[in-house]
């Protein structure tokens, strides 16, 4: 058995080689001429026949490639010879797997193991298949035979890990941690433990069982397999602070920053167990451990006054000294060390404001040129009162004269005095601006009192630093680059208490600016369009994602998106800034390109996940398994891959609607909207899981859900980044239970329609009108729900709504999900006749009324609140897209499968409940011409818009800019920035940069990026009214 | 304020403002985790990540720096000499390496500086990959012929953004390999002898060039 010596599943290495060639140069022509010629001479060979499986699955022959896979394994089953070897066997498992076929993989492996029981290399083969399949009880008992078998510590390992698997990730009870237990001791006693990761292991294992004590006696034991001290004190100190010896474990912290002294989490530790504290372990398993709270949590009520006296003492003098001990000028945790301590002594009342203050005060000396001082500083501020704070910056403001005479340091303390003012929110209360009289010009870097000064004084104090960037390669970060961005948020914040669009034109045009500052130029001052070289300067891209999705300049927003290059992982974290604008835009091909990227990146990694963790497995690195099997599953339930599961369909299903043939393959791809039911069904029992990175989203709109730019200015004085989770969580949930009923109501509707006209005429393999009928109803009933109304009165409130008796308000912010009702509501009337029908002269209120004048209220009202869409961000476009492209063309599908069963064509008979007398038909009529109407409504206001010349455009964004009172300040600066440029102080890169700015280019580029939308948009209106006017022809015919 | 702890999955989610910077490369998925399922002691974490390996066969066995990296928040704080050191400390204790190499850009004159004498004025290091992984098996996950898809990091190059003011690494230029980066520019194999390589013969520069086909270790 087993592949002997040059020997590849029985057949010669020399000749499969040629074949694998062939694979990995991805040459599969020439591979399955190879394959061929081996088939011909070994025809029954199961390795012969797997590697043409192999090539046909490369090939995209799916299909075949399964069956010869099939006949692959039916000759290994059969055959009775030792060719049973671990290559054939694993190679089809590759075939399998591509195909998603793990089980039959498996199958063979487990066959085969059952053939030759004590074949190690088989058995390895096994697990991993289980692996594979995530089936950890399996993994388990596979394992202990391995173990069995050999006694090594490494398969006792793998099975202990598939005990902790099922206990975390599956439905294990935690008494199967004692029998995992059982299993290490016994090993630990005959043949003790060999690797640091076995170690880990067995703590865990303890530890998850709350048995500090057992885990420390196993560590002091076999403690010397970790070779990285700190991370055995580390173990150490953990379990005898759970085990609430916190002397002890204050110790063995004391020795860690001893050894590493800018240890920040391992302070927090000491200061904890000092203080007899357990809240920093307890908290552990509730905490999310990708967004990190900025507040320390801490229990201090416990201790009497005189203990909690000698304690801190003890801390003190012990931070003393670790800053005495230190010659390092960069060791921040000593010094944070010192405020920490304060701030417990501010909370246990020991202290008052003024002591933290002035800790504050000296760590700024020390560290206030830092870029993290504000982050590091953060949490301290928390605990001090409005007016403290307050105070406290005054106090930094006042000691401002005795900044670093070192220019660069200089700068990095008047920044960190700007981020401060912003921090504590102060800069939000400064007045707008003040009047000219009582206005004084302040020297820098003392802070002007008022909030369009403000951001003035920033650019001033970027623009007069540019010489220090003289020097520095293009690729470096330039000093004081996060005062442009700072500069953008105040601006921001003066459009949104101004309502003043110039402001939001200039806080574009600073960052647009600062871009500008950092392009690469190449010979003849040409800006390079490497795309690379655009790349720098994060920070200033994501605001303008920002900027101009609100400024309906999607297109452009996009395009800044792209040039952020958020490949693999960074398609989790940071899709978020564009995902949502584009998903109600009408950018259809770059949607799609989005989703498909992502979902693609998503799913490989589902894919190859397993594989990984064999990998660690293999490697031994055990706690590692645990953390890839865990960490696939966080990703699986990412809010943002559901939606896009569900988002991705309705993509389709929206660009194919005008067509009802293609629009039924698309349905037909999807299984008719089945498996989506499920996951609406499934989706409120799931945990979520929110990897997105909200830190570098602009203050303004702090997740995808807020907008504080859209509402009136209720004096936002802090915008800190709320934990907005839960929220966000339920608004999650909502909206993918109510998507994922989409492609089967859409499905059943256009099944309703053309049942309606067919009069039990059964085309094969169909629905019953009737099951049609009570599964729409039932669907009815649960969009209705999720509405917040029963059917019934759902059915009232539309109604009202479209005879005008009840308010559009009625309908909320679900205002396309009410029309989307609507829409469904009519299909299943259609064939269920429950709710009413029309004259016999087909007037008089029916659901197809309902429906159209709903669609023609809610349309004209956007169109009509749309005057200026240039200057007016955040307009009504989003909601006007949503509702030609949802619920208007969900209507369009009803409409052409009316249309399409009213058509006397082929086998079909005319239906005798169609004729151009039929109430019905008339209504249809008037409904398509009604709907066609709207469109072409919309249609000639894009066309309005798209059509107005470029200078008009210009001209009103300039007039916004140049004006004698408001905006203007800002843009002024920057337009005469580049007029007298000092090329010696600045340097040839940034002279030319300069030289190259040009702020109506960026103001052309902005009305072309709004132009780009909506002529995306005018296409699809157009295709909507050729759709319609095909209906309307066809009408005519019938 | 800076623990240095092992790298974990959570942490690929917890460094985006890292990997957005443009002198920062984003692997793909198992590129990362073929690390941190090999070489775990090679992936450490403070303010942005370290990633490393071990390979090589007698007095070739040495560690290798992968990747390194700061947020930008956290430079001009020597944190990547910190991180540099921690990977030494590891290949010379624990794996009793012979040496730590790095490749850079040979362009990167600034990062060459800073990994030789590390007095570079107002400079440093953001990143160090090795795109001739593509000609190694070290990401090989299964025992298969087929290719995981892996893909080599094309960004590459060591590039300047934080100061390390007196940081002394004391790298010196072992070779130069050709066309190292995506087949067009030449990198530099930069060597730090370990304290196993009691005369330092790992660090004697080569003379003569050598083409990416020649750096087998594994």
């Amino acid at each position: 058995m087993a592949s002997k010596f040059g020997l590849a599943g029985g057949i010669p290495e020399r000749r499969v080689r040629p074949i694998w060639d062939a694979i990995d140069s991805r040459q599969f022509k020439n591979a399955l001429k190879h394959s061929t010629a081996l088939l011909a001479k070994y025809p029954t060979s199961p390795y012969a026949l797997a590697l043409k499986a192999v090539i046909l699955e490369r090939m995209g022959k799916f299909d075949e490639a399964l069956s010869v896979s099939l006949n692959a394994k039916e000759l290994l089953y059969k055959n009775d010879s030792n060719l049973m070897d671990d290559l054939t066997l694993s190679t089809l498992q590759i075939v399998f797997q591509r195909l998603d076929h793990l089980d039959l993989a498996t199958s063979c492996y487990d066959h085969a193991c059952g053939k030759f029981p004590n074949n190690l290399e088989l058995m390895m083969g096994l697990f991993n298949c289980y692996v594979r399949e995530y089936s950890f009880v399996k993994q388990q008992q596979t394992a202990i035979k391995m173990y069995k078998l050999v006694g090594e510590e490494r398969f006792l390992l793998w099975a202990v890990c598939s005990i902790q698997l099922q206990v975390l990730c599956g439905n294990g009870g935690e008494k199967l941690l004692f029998l995992a237990e059982g299993l290490l001791k016994k090993h630990v006693a005959s043949h003790s433990l060999h690797e640091p990761e076995a170690l880990i292991v067995y703590i865990s294992i303890l530890e998850q069982q709350a048995k500090y004590g057992d885990a420390l006696e196993i560590l002091s034991k076999l403690g010397s397999l970790l070779m990285i001290e700190v991370d055995k004190l580390r173990m150490q100190g953990r379990l005898l602070a759970r085990q609430g010896d916190f002397a002890a474990a204050a110790k063995i912290y004391e020795k860690i920053l001893q050894l590493s002294s800018d240890d920040w989490e391992c302070f927090l530790h000491y200061l904890s167990c000092l203080l007899e504290d357990e809240s920093s372990w307890c908290n552990g398993a509730t905490d999310d451990p990708i967004h990190t709270k900025k507040f320390v949590d801490c229990k201090l009520s416990h201790l009497t006054d005189e203990v909690f006296d000698s304690r801190i003492l003890d801390a003190s003098n012990f931070v003393q000294k670790l800053q005495a001990d230190t010659s390092n000028n960069f060791l921040r945790c000593p010094y944070l060390g010192n405020l920490e301590i304060e701030r417990r002594k501010l909370l246990y009342g020991k202290n008052n404001d003024d002591e933290l203050m002035e800790s504050l005060m000296q760590y700024f000396s020390r560290f206030g040129h830092l870029a993290c001082f504000t982050s590091d500083v953060e949490k301290f501020l928390l605990v001090l009162s409005p007016d403290k704070k307050t105070k406290f910056q005054e106090k930094l403001m006042g000691n401002s004269s005795s900044l670093s005479t070192e220019p660069i340091k200089a700068l990095g303390q008047s920044i960190t005095l700007l981020k401060i003012q912003e921090l504590i929110g102060n800069m939000y209360k400064l007045p707008v601006v003040v009047s000219l009289k009582s206005y004084v010009i302040l020297k820098l870097p003392v802070l002007p009192l008022e909030l369009e000064s403000s951001a003035v004084q920033m650019l001033e104090m970027y623009l007069k630093n540019l010489p220090l960037s003289k020097d520095l390669d293009l690729q470096e970060s330039m000093h004081g680059e996060e005062l442009l961005s700072m500069a953008s948020n105040v601006l921001v914040q003066l459009f949104c208490r101004t309502r003043n669009f110039g402001y939001f034109m200039e806080a574009i045009m600073v960052l647009e600016f600062g871009l500008i500052i950092r392009r690469k130029f190449v010979v003849g001052n040409n800006a390079c369009t490497c795309g690379r070289c655009g790349r720098y300067v994060w920070q200033y891209k994501i605001l303008l994602v920002h900027l101009y999705s609100h400024l309906g300049a999607l297109s452009l927003a996009y395009e800044w998106y792209k040039a952020l290059d958020g490949k693999n992982i960074l398609m989790e974290t940071v899709s978020h800034h564009i995902l949502p604008q584009m998903l109600v835009s009408p950018l259809w091909m770059d949607l799609n390109n989005l989703l498909i990227d992502y979902l693609k990146f998503m799913d490989e990694h589902f894919r190859e996940s397993a594989d990984l963790t064999f990998l660690a497995y293999r490697h031994r690195n055990y706690s590692k398994v645990i953390e890839f099997v865990q960490f696939k599953e966080r990703l699986q339930r990412s809010n943002q891959y559901l939606m896009a599961r569900v988002e991705s369909p309705i993509l389709q299903l929206k660009q194919n609607a005008d067509n009802i043939e293609e629009e039924e393959s698309v349905l037909e791809s999807l299984k008719s909207g089945i498996h989506f039911l499920e996951l609406s069904k499934e989706i409120g029992s799931k945990s979520l899981t929110f990897n997105e990175d909200w830190q570098s989203r602009p203050w303004w709109t702090p997740t995808p859900e807020k907008n504080y730019l859209l509402g009136p200015f209720e004096g936002i004085s802090y915008c800190p980044k709320e934990n907005l989770v839960e929220e966000r969580e339920a608004n999650v949930r909502r909206v993918v239970e109510r998507k994922s009923l989409l492609p089967r109501m859409i499905y059943l509707s256009i099944q309703s329609a053309s049942a309606s006209l067919k009069e039990n005429l059964k085309v094969n393999g169909s629905m019953s009108d009737q099951n049609i009928s009570s599964e729409l109803k039932h669907l009815l009933g649960q969009y209705a729900k999720m509405l917040g109304f029963s059917l019934s009165d759902a059915i009232e409130v539309v109604m009202g709504v479209s005879k005008g008796q009840k308010s559009f308000e009625t309908f909320g912010a679900d205002m396309i999900d009410w029309l989307d009702f609507a829409v469904f509501l009519n299909a299943w009337n259609l064939n269920s006749h429950e709710v009413m029908q029309p004259n016999v002269d087909g007037s008089g209120p029916c659901t197809w009324h309902i429906v159209n004048s709903l669609l023609k209220k809610c349309i004209l009202e956007r169109i009509g609140s749309m005057e200026s869409h240039i200057c007016s961000p955040q307009s009504d476009l989003p909601s006007l897209v949503q509702l030609v492209t949802e619920p208007l063309a969900w209507h369009n599908l009803v409409m052409q499968s009316c249309v399409r069963s009213s058509l006397p064509s082929g086998k079909k008979k005319k239906k005798s409940g169609c004729t151009d007398q039929s109430p019905l038909s008339h209504t249809v009529r008037d409904s398509i011409q009604s709907i066609c109407g709207l469109v072409e409504e919309v249609a000639k206001w894009l066309k309005h818009h798209i059509n107005r010349s470029e200078d008009e455009n210009l001209d009103i964004i300039l007039s916004s800019v140049r004006r004698d009172e408001g905006p203007g300040r800002i843009f002024q600066i920057l337009e005469t920035s580049n007029a007298t440029i000092n090329e010696t102080e600045l340097g040839d890169r940034i002279s030319q940069a300069l030289k190259s700015w040009s702020p109506i280019g960026v103001a052309m580029k902005i009305i072309r990026g709004q132009r780009t939308v909506l002529e995306k948009f005018l296409g699809i209106c157009e295709s909507k009214i050729k759709s319609l006017q095909a209906l309307q022809h066809q009408m005519a015919q019938v | 304020m800076t623990t240095i702890r092992r790298f974990c999955c959570n942490d690929l989610l917890r460094f985006t403002s890292v990997n957005l910077d443009h002198l920062t490369e984003t692997f793909n998925m198992s590129f990362y985790m073929t690390y941190l399922a090999r070489w775990p002691d090679y992936f450490h974490v403070a303010e942005g990540p370290v990633m490393g390996k071990v390979e090589g066969q007698g007095e070739s066995w040495h560690g290798h720096v992968t990747a390194v990296t700061v947020s930008p928040e956290y430079r001009r704080q020597q944190l990547a000499k910190k991180l540099m050191n921690l990977l030494e400390d590891i290949s010379d204790k624990i794996d009793k390496a012979y040496f730590v190499d790095i490749f850079v850009r040979a362009s990167n004159t600034p990062a060459i500086k800073m990994y030789e004498k590390g007095l570079v004025h107002a400079l440093g290091l953001s990143l160090v990959t090795n795109p001739a992984l593509r000609d190694s098996n070290s990401l090989k996950i299964s025992a298969t012929r087929l290719r995981n898809g892996a893909s080599p990091p094309g960004k590459g190059a060591a590039l300047p953004t934080a100061a390390l003011q007196s940081a002394e690494l004391g790298y010196v230029i072992y070779r130069r390999v050709l066309r190292y980066y995506s087949g067009e520019e030449d990198g530099l194999d930069m060597r730090k002898a370990l304290s196993r390589d009691v005369e330092k013969k790992s660090m004697i520069p080569l003379k003569r060039p050598v083409t990416p086909d020649e750096l087998k270790y594994d």
